[in-house]
């Protein structure tokens, strides 16, 4: 395809992004549509398909900022690895996460709606963004049978994702009805409790 | 509910779990009844109310066999019932993945509807006090018993090739273990 007259590379590229991203998280996923998008972002349909193929690619790029946040959150809790206790680091870089998730609820309906629609996690995107920090759980909690310490990552994720996309009245039927950011603290603390129930060893009941 | 409505829910049931919720449409359903359009459409509202219809009869199935099992397993120490509820909440999801699927959809569409979140508080409550939590810590509980239904659901949806990936072997009963000993932890934390 040639390269469209109003196309100039990463600039056009990251406003493009930038307008989606800002469509998707004010006006939720409905709203995003290419010639919206495009609209938006004041170029031509032609230049945003130039840069991308259909909405899935643009959703895509939209998630990627999100990931490279929760890769920085991954990164800090492995440098951190041998200087505290790595159920503590586990601890705390998920209440990391879930903020990231709850600041970004309409990528995280988007990422959800997304599975769900195609019924399936598509597998290059498990092996790019899940399997990895699966792989590292089985070495950094080798107390545990690796398949428990993967599907500790993996439930602490999907509970995470969620829970972000969590309306208001759900909020309130937990009891979780004192304001956003009084239930964002509250769900934080019941996944730090979570992350500790999926890494220990220690049933209590 | 009326006979007529009651049918057209058990057909699109059947639809749903061969086809997934794209498979329901007025004309399919209407088929698979041996009825018209017009009668399937004027004993449901849209697709959208159908699939609530749906989601409603299984959830009242639900809510009427957890209460059952509950009484069942009164005897037994706290430990013992958990086990059992999960066990028999697990069951319940795996024999029904299709409204799992939809279920999760329709949350990602548009969040849990309000009549689910009034049934919700109290069946979580319940379940608590037969876990043998201490009423001042119902909140919580509350917390507890719902991510675990969300995980249930959530497991219930990932193909087992999906599965297989994830945990590193070919087997459910990896996250039968994962999922009790999460029960156990969690509702132990707060007895």
């Amino acid at each position: 395809m040639s390269r469209p007259k109003d196309a100039d590379s990463a600039q056009t590229y990251e406003r493009i992004v930038a307008a989606a991203r800002s469509r998707l998280e004010e006006r939720g996923i409905d709203a995003l549509t290419m010639r919206l998008v495009a609209r938006d972002a004041q170029v031509s349909t032609g230049t945003l398909t130039y840069y991308f193929e259909d909405r899935d690619a643009l959703l895509e790029a939209c998630f990627s900022e999100v990931y490279r946040a929760l890769t920085r959150v991954a990164n800090d809790c492995l440098a951190r690895l041998g200087q505290e206790p790595a159920i503590d680091i586990a601890e705390r870089g998920t209440k990391e996460i879930w903020a990231i998730a709850r600041q970004h609820r309409e990528l995280a309906r988007a990422r959800l709606l997304s599975n769900m629609q195609r019924g399936t996690i598509s597998v290059a995107r498990m092996r790019r963004n899940l399997l990895p920090a699966l792989d590292y759980a089985e070495k950094i909690f080798p107390h545990l049978a690796p398949a428990q310490a993967r599907l500790g990552v993996h439930s602490l994720t999907l509970t995470v994702l969620r829970y972000a996309v969590a309306s208001e009245e759900e909020l309130a039927l937990l009891g979780l009805g004192d304001g956003p950011e009084g239930a964002t603290a509250r769900i934080g603390d019941h996944l730090a409790s979570l992350t500790r129930a999926v890494f220990e060893v220690d049933d209590r009941a | 509910m009326s006979d007529r409505r009651k049918t057209l829910v058990a057909h699109a049931r059947s639809l749903l779990s061969e086809g997934g919720p794209s498979a329901i449409t007025f004309r399919a359903l209407a088929a698979r009844a041996e009825l018209s359009v017009a009668t399937v459409s004027r004993t449901f509202d849209g697709v959208p109310a159908l699939l609530e219809a749906c989601l409603d009869e299984t959830y009242e199935e639900l809510i009427e066999s957890l209460y059952t099992a509950i009484e069942s397993v009164d005897h037994l120490p706290p430990r013992d019932r958990i086990l059992s509820l999960l066990a028999h909440t697990l069951g319940f999801a795996r024999a029904r993945p299709e409204i799992a699927h939809l279920r999760y959809l329709i949350t990602a569409e548009s969040g849990l509807p309000s009549r689910r979140i009034e049934t919700l508080g109290p069946l979580l409550d319940r379940i608590a006090s037969a876990a043998g939590v201490p009423p001042k810590r119902v909140l919580e509980a509350r917390l507890v018993g719902h991510t675990l239904s969300i995980l249930i659901v959530r497991y219930v949806l990932h193909p087992s090739d999906e599965l297989n990936e994830i945990t590193g072997e070919d087997s459910l009963d990896s996250v039968t273990e994962h999922l009790t000993r999460v029960a156990l932890r969690l509702y132990g934390d707060i007895r």
